[in-house]
């Protein structure tokens, strides 16, 4: 009887010393929920974008003049309560034409971040995982592309191609996906290498799942980031782009409405006042939640 | 056919920038693993132990080649097949454990789902009865609460746990033949106590031939049937374990006993072979042994030793085995 129990009492100090070892750790996902709600900037950047983005997708909702409606003789007016944000050489109400220029201009964010994204995860998972020659080529070919200047690549691009929103996405996404690809590959480089992808293969997966299921969803905190920073900045290049004259001219983004309102910069400012200020919040909080992002992953930041 | 995996000449190579020549890291290795036996594959670090598993598996990296050899497995050569065929027996037929515990699962993957990707995979059968089964070895590898655990990611479980889901991963098609490539190496003693139990428990039930690949002597005179000692890229010496453990004929194995720590040389200093691991490019003539060998002799230094059956199936590679004495007089068997 004695014996029974003190085995039973073993029994239970094992079952404890199990239950004791399960230790949590921090994982990036989870680190990256943590942060919004600690890091108020990343938090003010959501915040800021949902907000745009509502904006731009309710225009119709919340502004009460059509955009492209000329009247003449209400031309160049300063901010009232009428025009919020005063009038154009055209008499087109600014605020309209803002909310509107959010839709092109977040579409040009967006677009093109998107297609850079998946082009240059598929080339980087390619190089790294591949090796070799495959390897070779995918980087010289990024490395000619990251040798020119971005703006110059993206300008020859568009008078190739011709002005139109189609072709200032692919100019976009032809300067964006070499550094996607680059940060992929690396990763790929260093995750092929690691134990559970050798584990993997000693069980018998094939090439295709190991890349797709072990090693691409490893690499997706990282892409995140990628993605959030690449917004603003396809944004920024947009806007030079359409400030130097090589954007497309129907498309009203914010970048083309300060290029059109320079000429009367002096006479009425908040022409160029107002988009200039949506770019630059914009930009900003996209900045602030991809930095904040990277900080939440980036395991020599955390304390 | 009595043995379940038989090595026969194996040389595997591997290139090394800056190098024209390739470092031999397996020089024509002979091993058998019986069916249902578990065999020992001992030596120090870097004589070619792992890298004997990975040639057979097809597992080398980019850079190693198997220049040499055969490795039998129910009638087909694993090292003449191809890929996609190998595929097919890794994970399924032949199975592997790693070192290292806390790096082998991925970490953003559930570990019931990894134990079931490998049934889907293997058993062709669909995600229910895959997760059916996970969570049943789960339960069997000693996971407590299977079924909330299978939803746990690998952070959220200790090395030991982590380990028992490796090996879970590893039976669960019940594998003819387990390869653990120094499964115990990254646990404290008493994790590694209850690992190797549940090894054996394992294999017991199923009858899986286990190779166990290791350079803890303990670990070997605990759970093997035979033994195959390698130094530098051979096999120097091969027994069953009492053979091996009542009396070892080579030098080198019995410097690997004499350094073993024991309770009756308490407070003496720990014995340790001299020298190191010969460089791959310049390995010494004659014995590969001799210049660290206390027992060497000039014939040594000349002859390459062949690997000599000294009755029994024990067999030894030196031109002066040891007579069977025991070495440490006053310690128990």
């Amino acid at each position: 009887m004695k014996k029974t129990g003190k085995d039973a009492y073993t029994a239970k100090l094992a079952k404890q010393a199990l239950e004791a070892e399960m230790l949590p750790e921090a994982d990036e996902f989870k680190s990256m929920r943590i942060m919004l709600r600690t890091n108020w900037t990343a938090l003010l950047g959501l915040v800021l974008i949902l907000l745009i983005a509502a904006l731009a997708l309710a225009a119709p909702l919340v502004t009460r003049c059509d955009p492209e409606a000329i009247d003449l003789a209400h031309m160049r007016q300063p901010p009232s309560a009428e025009h919020w944000f005063g009038t154009d050489d055209l008499g087109r109400d600014v605020f309209s034409r803002v909310v509107y220029g959010g839709r092109t201009s977040l579409m040009i964010g967006f677009v093109p971040s998107l297609i850079s994204l998946i082009l240059g995860t598929t080339l980087g998972l390619l190089a790294g995982y591949a090796g070799k020659h495959v390897d070779g080529l995918i980087m010289r070919l990024a490395d000619i592309v990251l040798a020119f200047p971005s703006l110059l690549l993206a300008m020859v691009v568009m008078y190739t191609l011709g002005a139109s929103l189609l072709n200032m996405f692919i100019a976009l996404s032809i300067i964006n996906w070499a550094g996607t690809a680059r940060v992929v590959r690396a990763q790929t480089l260093s995750l092929k290498e690691k134990e559970f992808v050798e584990a993997g293969r000693s069980m018998g997966v094939s090439n295709a799942m190991i890349l797709l299921r072990h090693i691409f969803p490893n690499c997706v905190p990282n892409l995140i980031v990628l993605f959030t920073l690449d917004i603003p900045g396809a944004i920024m290049w947009e806007s030079s782009m359409s400030f130097l004259g090589v954007g497309d001219p129907n498309a009203a983004s914010w970048g083309l409405m300060v290029s059109q309102g320079k000429q009367y910069a002096y006479m009425c400012p908040w022409v160029i006042l107002a988009p200039g200020l949506a770019i630059l919040i914009t930009v900003m909080a996209f900045n602030f939640l991809g930095d904040g992002l990277r900080d939440a992953i980036d395991p020599y930041m955390k304390t | 056919m009595n043995s379940i995996l038989e090595i026969r000449g194996l040389v595997t190579s591997f290139a090394t920038d800056g190098r024209k020549d390739r470092a031999v890291a397996v020089n024509g290795v002979d091993i058998d693993i019986p069916r249902g036996a578990i065999v020992g594959l001992v030596g120090e670090s870097g004589c070619g132990k792992s890298v004997t598993a990975l040639s057979t598996l097809g597992l080398l990296p980019e850079n190693g080649r198997v220049d040499a050899g055969s490795a039998m497995f129910g009638g087909q050569d694993l090292l003449k097949l191809k890929d996609h065929e190998l595929r097919r027996i890794r994970g399924n037929r032949i199975s592997m454990i790693f070192q290292e515990p806390m790096t082998s699962l991925n970490p953003i993957m559930t570990i019931g789902r990894q134990v079931s990707e490998s049934i889907m995979l293997h058993g062709g059968v669909d995600k229910a009865t895959a997760r059916a089964r996970a969570i049943e070895m789960l339960e069997k590898v000693g996971i407590p609460e299977a079924k909330r655990r299978y939803d746990s990611y690998p952070h959220e479980l200790s090395g030991g746990l982590r380990q028992r889901v490796l090996i879970g991963m590893a039976m669960v098609m019940q594998p003819d033949l387990l390869i653990a490539d120094e499964p115990t190496t990254a646990l404290d003693v008493s994790i590694e106590a209850q690992i190797l139990r549940l090894m054996r428990d394992l294999q017991r039930e199923s009858g899986t031939s286990i190779l166990l690949i290791t350079h803890n002597l303990g670990v070997v005179a605990e759970l093997c049937d035979s033994v195959c000692v390698m130094y530098a890229g051979e096999v120097v010496e091969r027994a069953d374990v009492f053979t091996l453990f009542r009396g070892c004929a080579h030098p080198y194995t019995r410097g690997l006993m004499a350094a073993l720590p024991r309770m009756a040389m308490k407070g003496q200093r720990l014995y340790n072979i001299p020298g190191s691991v010969p460089n791959l490019w310049s390995m010494p003539a004659g014995c590969r042994f001799s210049p660290r060998c206390e027992f060497a002799k000039e014939s040594c230094r000349q002859e390459k030793p062949a690997l000599a059956d000294l009755g029994d199936g024990h067999l030894c590679r030196c031109l002066f085995p040891l007579d069977d004495v025991p070495q440490h007089e006053g310690d128990n068997p």
